[in-house]
């Protein structure tokens, strides 16, 4: 039987998260990005009013503002998002369990078994966009197609506020002309690919030799393929996000920090942050990450797997330390330090250790976590965060 | 310099040298072998700094000399070589070598002797001899328990404890520990705590010969150690830090004990791992009186195997690394294996039966929680 598949986008959701709170911001240009006091503040999200001004997700604040004098700009207030976002996702399990959230603005839902209780796909629709604009003062656009592909290449052509189905026999027509980075999986290092291959539109792509694209891409030449001919398989999971590969940690310093040691406190920082969020989901990993930027945004990011799962900012500081002496040349200026955890597992068997004390740390580290979830996250912090390159417990 | 060989002993040679020698180190020179004609003999020097060996055969010497070739073309050329004298001449002045051999010859670019590393001293207060198929044995046991992880360079070495009558080789890698004594025919004549690189005694146990003639020499300096062995040397830097107590951590103490047929108990485990999670292959020993069950569930299906046991104490259900497991049984080398366990989250034991020399010390893992994801 031919699935239903419906992608829900929520339109210039945090723009519109502000206007469904305060009724005097509705109608008129919204921006959400950066934090005025911080530097490289981007857009994170335009209402419609700023976005006919040009205003574009991705720019920096300083540009929006310099197109759109006056518009209305707003620190973003992610608990806030998460909120809205719980409560849209709660309307959508209304009508079915399959329900897969796909970031925090979009979602999936498998309508194909409740077409007897509430109607066609459309009908469908068009209720769960009523009910969210009218429960949660947000309005979105709705892709339907027998798949999740062509639901989400559905939902992409008609924002806002829309309503578009797609099905297999609407592919040569509607979606081959289109320009190949426009497909779900394209971006821009495929998109140069493809055109080496003079492959520029869906069409292209769908009517190159599968063989071809599969001895130069590997497997994701088919992949890509099936794609670009409206083919998609996978289900709607309800519990991919609940599957957390990675957990990171990111902060831009107040200035340029030289000196290592500087560096090796905002680490600690991160690392502190990054093994209470993975005890507090049950998670532990065995890749850390390290990624620094300095002031032209030179990027590096370095990984070392350890011996062992961890959930502690004791092992995940000490690697990423090692991997700061070793490719960071002293006296070189950082901005951005990131730090992050991948290679999770939700509890996994532990290796015990001799020598270390780890027990030790780790009832500590978990007493840590138990002070600040009660008495907040100024509670207890290490005093290196006194030392002035502190960034986390700063002012 | 000038000198003929014979292309077998020279091979050989040079195989016995190169695996030191990285064909990207950073100091360029360290890229090549040096060769030095001598008397009558060739000497052959790998090194990358920390580790130097070095290996001196008998050649027809016409001229002294020495020169550094290049790993990458000298290793490969000679093994390439027709079965015929190979003769190289090295111009004086020069560092460009011409090898002959037969009707035939070749060329190649190296560096200058001179630029080569001066090798340290071999010096020491503190010697001491073994045989080579002692050592070889005894280093297989531990070095299994050495950590690669460079992040704490301790654990990348083997603790040597001179004591008196007694040698004490220690390596753990913080989740297993193996300890393994000697005994020395003469005392030695202090005693000494160093940490030697696991991999310069990788290299000792290889060149280390089966035959129980062969002896090693030790030479313990301040910064390095020393092992003659025949025709090769061994220079090592040591590792400087402290060796965690180990004594402490080995249990006297036992609630469980278990005496099995390693073989079987290898063979279950290595089919148990089959099933468990490739990166981190835990399974379920559990402990009956007459009985060792292996078992493991994950999503992909579930495995339990049986094996016989002459177990004393209370039954218990640990879980292990498969992996670990495997590697102390095979250090073991007897048909026996005593299994002794003090709790399900404390150190086990492994030891070969009424053999009072060898231990190796294996922690658990705490069991998975729940349904248990990647």
């Amino acid at each position: 039987m031919e699935r239903a598949i419906l992608l829900a986008d929520m339109n210039s959701f945090f723009a519109s998260v502000h206007q469904a709170l305060d009724p005097s911001l509705r109608g008129k240009p919204v921006v959400v990005g950066g934090d005025p006091e911080r530097r490289h503040g981007v857009v994170l999200a335009a209402s419609y009013e700023a976005k006919t001004r040009g205003v574009k997700t991705g720019m920096t604040v300083y540009e929006a503002r310099r197109l759109c004098p006056e518009g209305i700009f707003i620190k973003p207030q992610h608990h806030l998002y998460v909120h809205f976002s719980t409560r849209i996702l709660r309307i959508m399990r209304d009508f079915t369990p399959l329900v897969e959230p796909f970031s925090i603005d979009e979602a999936f839902l498998d309508v194909t078994g409740c077409q007897k209780l509430f109607g066609s796909p459309v009908d469908i629709a068009l209720a769960l966009k009523r009910r969210i604009r009218e429960e949660v003062g947000v309005t979105c656009s709705i892709g339907i197609g027998p798949n999740k592909l062509l639901a989400k290449m559905a939902a992409e052509l008609q924002k806002p506020d829309g309503l578009t189905v797609l099905g297999y026999e609407d592919v040569p027509a509607r979606l081959w002309p289109l320009p190949v980075r426009e497909l779900f999986g394209v971006g821009p290092r495929y998109e140069r690919h493809l055109k080496f291959l003079n492959i520029h539109t869906i069409g292209d792509l769908a009517n190159f030799p599968v063989r071809i694209l599969r001895m130069r891409f590997g497997v994701y030449g088919e992949v890509l393929w099936r794609c670009a001919n409206g083919i998609d398989e996978s289900p709607v999971d309800p519990h991919s996000l609940e599957r957390v590969k990675s957990i990171g940690q990111q902060v831009t310093l107040p200035r340029d920090y030289y000196r290592l040691a500087e560096i090796k406190v905002v680490i600690l920082e991160l690392a502190e942050k990054v093994a209470e969020r993975a005890r507090g989901g049950g998670y532990a990993g065995r890749t850390v990450v390290l990624s620094l930027k300095d002031a032209n945004f030179a990027y590096l990011s370095r990984m070392k797997t350890l011996p062992a799962y961890t959930d502690l900012a004791a092992d995940v500081y000490r690697a990423a330390v090692e991997l700061l002496e070793r490719h960071w040349p002293e006296g070189w200026p950082v901005r951005t330090v990131g730090v992050a955890l991948a290679g999770l597992t939700a509890g996994p068997p532990r290796q015990l250790t001799l020598f270390e004390g780890r027990e030790k740390w780790e009832r500590a580290e978990r007493a840590c976590d138990y002070i600040r979830s009660r008495f907040g996250e100024r509670a207890i912090f290490r005093a290196a965060s006194l030392t002035g390159a502190g960034v986390r417990y700063a002012g | 310099m000038r000198f003929t060989s014979e292309r077998e002993k020279l091979a050989e040679a040079i195989g016995v040298v190169q695996k030191v020698v990285s064909a990207r180190s950073p100091l360029p020179v360290l890229s090549g072998i040096l060769f030095e004609a001598r008397g009558s003999s060739l000497i052959l020097t790998g090194s990358d700094m920390d580790l130097t060996i070095q290996y001196a055969v008998d050649v027809e010497v016409e001229e002294e000399g020495a020169v550094v070739l290049p790993v990458r073309y000298i290793a490969s050329l000679i093994r390439h070589l027709p079965d015929v004298p190979v003769h190289f001449h090295t111009l004086p002045e020069s560092a460009s070598t011409v090898i002959t051999y037969g009707a035939s010859q070749l060329s190649i670019h190296g560096f200058e002797a001179e630029q080569y590393p001066v090798l340290p001293q071999i010096t020491g207060s503190v010697r001491f001899s073994l045989p080579q198929d002692l050592l070889k044995a005894a280093l297989r046991q531990v070095l299994f328990a050495v950590s690669s992880d460079d992040a704490r360079p301790i654990f990348t070495g083997v603790l040597w404890q001179l004591r008196p009558g007694e040698l004490r080789l220690v390596a753990t890698d913080t989740f297993r520990l193996a300890l393994r004594r000697l005994n020395l025919r003469e005392e030695p004549s202090r005693e000494l705590d160093l940490i030697v690189p696991g991999k310069a005694l990788g290299e000792v146990a290889r060149l280390a010969g089966d035959e129980e003639e062969g002896e090693v020499e030790v030479v313990c300096g301040d910064n390095h150690i020393f092992f003659l062995m025949g025709g090769v040397k061994i220079y090592s830097r040591l590792i400087a830090g402290q060796f965690p107590m180990y004594e402490q951590v080995i249990p006297r103490e036992f609630v469980t004990r278990a005496r099995l047929i390693t073989r079987e108990v290898m063979e279950a485990t290595e089919r148990a791992s089959l099933l468990a999670k490739d990166n981190l292959p835990v399974i379920q020993f559990t402990i009956q009186e007459k009985r060792c069950i292996i078992s493991v569930q994950t999503q992909a299906g579930w495995i339990r195997e049986e094996v016989e046991a002459q177990a004393a104490g209370e039954p218990m259900e640990v879980w292990f690394n498969a992996r670990f497991i495997s590697e102390g049984l095979k250090a073991l080398g007897s048909e026996e294996a005593e299994l002794s366990l003090t709790g399900p989250l404390s150190a086990a034991v492994l030891r070969p039966p009424g053999d009072e020399s060898y231990l190796s010390l294996l922690l658990p893992a705490k069991p998975p929680r729940g349904e248990w994801e990647e």
